[in-house]
């Protein structure tokens, strides 16, 4: 268990009498550890101390004094801590020097002859708002330290996104991603491989923060080792899970669309672990969702198959691989997105390049959504196979 | 545009209206504060319940239906964040006590000095605006770390 320390009060009289009086009356109070108490005679007295016990917590002071009377002593505190909550005692009825106090900063005040139970009330009063205060501010700092987090885990992500796509006169790539407020969990990346052949991944990791950004990266790079070395997704795919798998002590895991372009004959190879099936658009603007190759998430359960399904692509075919940002966008209403949505992006204006049908999805979330904040990153891979030239 | 701070002045002396609008003039046409008014603690709590976006009540402690040590426990329970200040008769210490033991932030006294009570009102503002910037910090906090982490906030 964690044992409080008791609260610190500096107690600020030059009467000698005023010392033992405390500790008799708060004996209670210093006995159970609530309170402790140092005492000083006068202002500068209170301040040597002030500077020396760091840990006071507030002060209550007489205001007729020697050297430096109280409602001095009032404005130089802030300066050594303006955390410190000060009460002054003032002569009953002595409304002008109160209201001098008052507006110097005392939280509060008590009068001679001293009112203990006021007096304890008063103490326990500021000092439960001296706890609040310090509750919130801690929140302001942590709120701080998170925001650096946060910062740390986006230019992660984002120093792993491609931003050159290969293009040739048979095919273009193009991909984007929308990052949420505070950073979710998606990447895509572009592999040139032998012979030609593009692999294209889109990825959600399914934590967020720092953690997951992490995690992105090491799936990202394995991913990229992996695809080098085979030219079949599934076995690609496979070995990330293995190695994910060994070293993943988080729980966390990764939804992985992997898929291999070959220019030369139009032909996609892809593979499916636990993520969003791909959709295939035609030229005249019709589209449809491939088959689902049957793979899980990557990094939770090792030996797993991730077999593979191909499709060729005619020329103006267009595949557009994307995170589930997309279809779980949500708008005021708490309506989805949804791939019926996603069809219709198309259905009117087929696309006419890789970076036009990306752009086209990502307006036709955002004029959804409306003002309904991000919850989720949204990213979009497109390759597309170019109509034959005529 | 909407002032900066609303102040609910509850009193059941109608003079007191005029005279904080004429003091206060250059501050209210500056757009800093807006003041509203109320003639009793019952009248006071409607006029909170309506508008949520008071930030002070200065409120006197003799009138009818409701006094003002009385709606001083009541404001707690609409609103916690508002700040209350009490005025008093000058020297009635036991009524300032009671005042600041039930949460008062601070007092003045009649007939009002104006120059205390413009100050008072300023010092009760910083700390307020102090205040909501560290609760602001807080639930910005608590939203993101729910929005980060779904599974902990469900």
């Amino acid at each position: 268990m964690v044992v409080k320390k008791p609260y610190r009060i500096l107690v600020v009289d030059d009467e000698p009498d005023l010392e033992p009086l405390i500790l008799q009356r708060m004996r209670r109070k210093i006995r159970s550890g609530s309170y402790s108490f140092e005492f000083a005679r006068n202002g500068v007295e209170a301040l040597e101390m002030l500077n020396i016990h760091q840990d006071i917590d507030m002060v209550v002071s007489d205001i007729n004094m020697p050297q430096m009377d109280g409602l001095t002593l009032l404005e130089q505190i802030p300066k050594v801590d303006p955390d410190i909550r000060s009460i002054i005692i003032s002569a009953y009825g002595d409304m002008k020097n109160i209201r001098t106090a008052m507006n110097r900063g005392a939280f509060d005040f008590v009068t001679k002859p001293l009112d203990f139970e006021d007096l304890q009330v008063t103490i326990d009063r500021t000092l439960r708002h001296l706890e609040e205060w310090r509750e919130a501010l801690a929140s302001r700092d942590k709120l701080v330290a998170l925001q650096n987090e946060l910062d740390v885990a986006s230019s992660t992500q984002q120093s792993i996104l491609p931003k050159v796509f290969p293009r040739s006169a048979d095919y273009q790539v193009f991909g984007h991603m929308e990052p949420a407020r505070n950073v979710g969990g998606d990447f895509y990346d572009v592999i040139r491989l032998e012979g030609g052949r593009i692999g294209l991944a889109i990825a959600d990791v399914s934590d967020k923060g720092v953690p997951a950004a992490l995690f992105m990266m090491s799936s990202r790079t394995l991913l990229k080792g992996a695809a080098i070395g085979t030219a079949d997704p599934g076995e690609a795919l496979r070995e990330v899970n293995e190695l994910l798998y060994e070293e993943n002590e988080t729980m966390m895991f990764v939804t992985v669309l992997y898929s291999i372009y070959n220019p030369e004959t139009g032909r996609l190879t892809y593979s499916n672990g636990g993520h969003d099936a791909p959709m295939l658009v035609r030229s005249d603007g019709s589209s449809e969702l491939l088959p689902l190759t049957g793979g899980v998430a990557l990094g939770v359960a090792p030996d797993l198959d991730f077999p593979s399904s191909t499709v060729d692509l005619a020329h103006g075919d267009t595949i557009l691989l994307y995170t589930d940002g997309i279809t779980e966008a949500m708008n005021a209403d708490g309506e989805q997105f949804g791939v019926g949505r996603m069809h219709e992006v198309f259905a009117e204006n087929p696309p006419e390049n890789s970076e036009q049908a990306a752009k086209a999805m990502f307006e036709a979330v955002k004029e959804f959504v409306g003002d309904t904040p991000q919850s989720d990153d949204i990213t979009c891979l497109v390759v597309r196979r170019h109509e034959e030239s005529s | 545009m909407a002032a900066l701070h609303r102040i609910l002045i509850v009193d059941d002396e109608p003079d007191l209206e005029p005279l904080i609008l004429r003091r206060m003039r250059r501050k209210i046409r500056a757009g800093l504060y807006e003041f509203l008014f109320a003639a009793n603690g019952v009248k006071a709590l409607e006029v909170l319940n309506e508008r949520p976006d008071i930030d002070i009540v200065i409120s006197d402690i003799n009138m009818p239906e409701m006094d003002g040590l009385t709606l001083l426990e009541q404001i707690r329970k609409v609103d916690p964040n508002i700040r209350a200040i009490i005025v008093s008769a000058y020297g009635d210490m036991k009524n300032i006590r009671t005042a600041m033991r039930r949460g008062a932030v601070d007092f003045i006294t009649k007939p009002i000095d104006f120059e205390d009570f413009e100050e008072t009102l300023e010092r009760t503002i910083i700390q307020l605006r102090e205040w909501k910037v560290a609760l602001l910090a807080r639930d910005t906090m608590v939203s993101s770390q729910s929005e980060s982490n779904p599974a902990a906030g469900a």
